[in-house]
């Protein structure tokens, strides 16, 4: 059976002028922490069984089933220039996709944290990563995180699909 | 009234009716018939009501006019002539676009103030009365109308489909939920738990049964629309067809009608444009002027002939094998093609004899769409041609797409589900069967030899030594080969589900499937492998 991890309720902490905020959440790739909007994922759900799919390129980790549908599972790691994401240990993101579901695999889920609008800067694209998938960067704990777009990511790989 | 929530309705309901009045109307062109005129009555009086109550004002004032014209030929105070019958034509064709205006993302009124006009003047116009008549129809019209309604409420009920296919879905995860418990009964032992398990499976496929069954439809749902293009594109291309339609009660799951319509109409095309010849040219060929074009269903145990056979001049080879040559599709030296080969060849996409491109087909995009289309389906294609004579292409379905039998096999240690549809036999390889011809890896079975496939090769796993495995022999139209597994799990009934490829990858597969244990199986197509 799969886990899911719930999101916790949004805090309410009402400090200061009010600068409007984005929920991110940090994940953890071949030792590096990335950032997505949280509203962009449906479900995180730990490492599933796994069927190989053969002619796909490495990009892609295979097939799982959540819950009687079969979700296409992307290598989180290979995508964004690491190495392979850990598929027995690790997590899988899932994001709506043309009203279907494909799984991102990452290595493990951090934290989720709420960003003021104004913290957001602009990021150089790292050459390791397709264009278009990072959208910016915030600082996170005192480290530089790169934000993603996880819509833009899943199309890199899978295209429009079916 | 919330029209938004009747619009859906609304449009279903029209659908059906407009379907009535194309069908009445193709009658009624063949000749006098008070029961086609009748039922064209009928069904412009429900949708001028339908539409008034939606308060679509142009349906129901074209339904109104129509409804003036088609009283005085019920009541015989006009005859029906070509002119009438034009009007008639035109009338339906608007009502049709005024019906899709009025229910679109942004409701509009057609405008038919001259088609109202026309009419208004047909209907208008001075003809001799006969009062027998009108007595004759008023009464079979009221008998027919007194039927319908109780039979129609007392046994049949409206679902919305989108329910059958959640049904249908959750019908799959029950069967591959049965199977799951089966294994493990079968591994506990426990004789009691074993004939539980064993009830409840008989449970599940008789609920199956009768869910299938619940989703199947007449092919004259999709047949129906035929008629009416059939006879329009006859008469653009100023040939003269008959059109006959044979097994029209022949059943095929839903999702799988829904999918084969557009593959037809492209079927009957082709033979309208290019395989039926002019009137003319059918005197000089010592053939009568009427032509023949006939579209068949037939069940084959658990699949479908869907078969559209034309009396046309056939596909001329003479014109087929320079273009294949031309294209560097067969060798410079070929002479005559056997029909799979010919097949092949019409189906690659751009491929195309035609001389000139008109509206209705020549594109060479009419055969490789079907081709395709067939082959996602599951299905295979076969043409029989005989030059002068005509042509008969056959398109070989499964009754539905959601649930297929499959032999479930295993290469190391990963499993494919590979469709019976395509598997005529199994056995076990041995060495002596495994050969060499022209440098060709065959398997050699009783005097046959087909060409060797070993799965692991192509899902990318290492080769080993080919000392055994289990060969399935696939077969595709008449095409075969023989797929080399390591084993043999089972077979069973699988439930087909797509999912996301990676962009531009090339595609063994047509689907993929969840096994007893929960993973999920790819399923192979056959028609990539041969």
């Amino acid at each position: 059976m799969s886990e899911s991890a719930t999101v916790p309720p949004e805090e309410v902490v009402e400090e200061g002028p009010r600068v409007p905020t984005r929920r991110l959440l940090a994940f953890e790739v071949g030792g590096s922490v990335f950032a997505c909007e949280m509203d962009s994922f449906r479900e995180i759900v730990t490492s599933q069984r796994t069927t190989r799919l053969p002619g796909a390129p490495n990009t892609v980790c295979g097939l799982i089933n959540l819950r009687g549908t079969i979700v296409t599972v992307i290598d989180g790691g290979i995508v964004l220039g690491k190495p392979p994401c850990a598929r027995a240990t690790g997590l899988v993101l899932l994001v709506d996709y043309f009203e279907r579901l494909v799984g991102i695999g990452v290595d493990d889920v951090r934290d989720i944290h709420d960003i003021p609008i104004d913290q957001f800067m602009t990021a150089d694209n790292p050459e390791s990563i397709a264009v278009g998938i990072v959208t910016g960067g915030v600082e996170i704990e005192w480290k530089r995180v790169l934000v993603l777009d996880s819509k833009t990511l899943v199309q890199k790989v899978i295209g429009q699909g079916r | 009234m919330d029209t938004g929530r009747y619009a859906k309705l609304f449009l279903t309901e029209s659908r059906e009716y407009l379907l009535e009045m194309n069908n009445a109307l193709l009658e009624l062109e063949r000749g006098p018939s008070d029961t086609a005129i009748a039922r064209l009555f009928r069904a412009v009086h429900t949708m001028k009501g339908m539409g008034g109550a939606m308060g679509y004002a142009t349906v129901s004032e074209l339904s109104h006019e129509l409804e003036t014209l088609l009283d005085r030929l019920r009541t015989a105070s006009l005859f029906v002539t070509p002119a009438i019958m034009d009007t008639l034509f035109a009338g339906v064709d608007a009502l049709e676009q005024a019906v899709d205006l009025a229910t679109g993302p942004a409701p509009t009124e057609l405008d038919v103030t001259d088609l109202i006009g026309r009419i208004r003047s047909a209907a208008s116009e001075e003809s001799p009365q006969t009062f027998t008549s009108e007595f004759a129809i008023m009464a079979v019209a009221k008998e027919e109308e007194t039927k319908q309604p109780v039979a129609k409420t007392a046994r049949h009920i409206r679902i919305d489909a989108r329910r059958l296919d959640a049904l249908m879905n959750l019908m799959g995860e029950l069967v591959i939920a049965r199977d799951r418990i089966a294994q493990i009964a079968e591994r506990v032992g426990d004789e009691a738990l074993l004939e539980a398990t064993l009830r409840a499976s008989q449970i599940v496929a008789s609920l199956q049964n009768e869910i299938m069954t619940s989703r199947m439809v007449p092919v004259w749902q999709v047949f129906d629309r035929f008629p009416r293009v059939v006879r329009d594109t006859a008469r653009a291309l100023g040939k003269e067809v008959e059109f006959k339609i044979e097994g029209k009660e022949i059943e095929l799951d839903r999702s799988m009608l829904d999918e084969m319509g557009e593959p037809v109409l492209h079927l009957l095309r082709n033979s309208l444009d290019h395989g039926i010849e002019s009137p003319a040219e059918r005197k000089k060929a010592g053939k009568a002027p009427l032509a023949t074009l006939t579209l068949t269903a037939e069940r084959d145990r658990a699949t479908v002939l869907i078969r559209v056979t034309d009396d046309g001049r056939g596909i001329d080879q003479s014109k087929v094998i320079p273009r294949a040559k031309k294209l560097g599709i067969i060798a410079a030296g070929t002479t005559k093609l056997s029909e799979d080969e010919l097949v092949r060849i019409i189906s690659r996409p751009g491929f195309s004899t035609a001389d000139k491109v008109t509206d209705i087909s020549g594109r060479g995009v009419g055969f490789d769409i079907v081709a395709n289309k067939v082959r996602a389906l599951g299905g295979s294609l076969e043409v029989h041609t005989d030059a002068g004579l005509g042509t008969s292409v056959s398109m070989r379905l499964p009754l539905t797409l959601a649930i297929t039998r499959a032999l479930i096999a295993r290469v190391e240690k990963e499993v494919y589900a590979i469709p019976l549809t395509h598997v005529l036999e199994t056995f076990a390889l041995s060495q002596p069967m495994l050969q060499e011809i022209k440098g060709i890896e065959v398997v050699a079975i009783r005097d046959d030899v087909f060409p060797a496939i070993w799965l692991r090769d192509r899902v990318g796993l290492p080769a080993a030594d080919k000392t055994g495995g289990q060969v399935v022999l696939v077969e595709l139209a008449d095409r075969r080969a023989a797929l080399i597994v390591d084993e043999f799990v089972g077979q069973q009934e699988i439930v087909v589900k797509q999912f996301d490829g990676a962009n531009g990858s090339r595609t063994l597969f047509s689907g993929a499937t969840i096994l007893g244990d929960g993973a999920p199986a790819l399923i192979v197509d056959a028609s990539t492998l041969l």
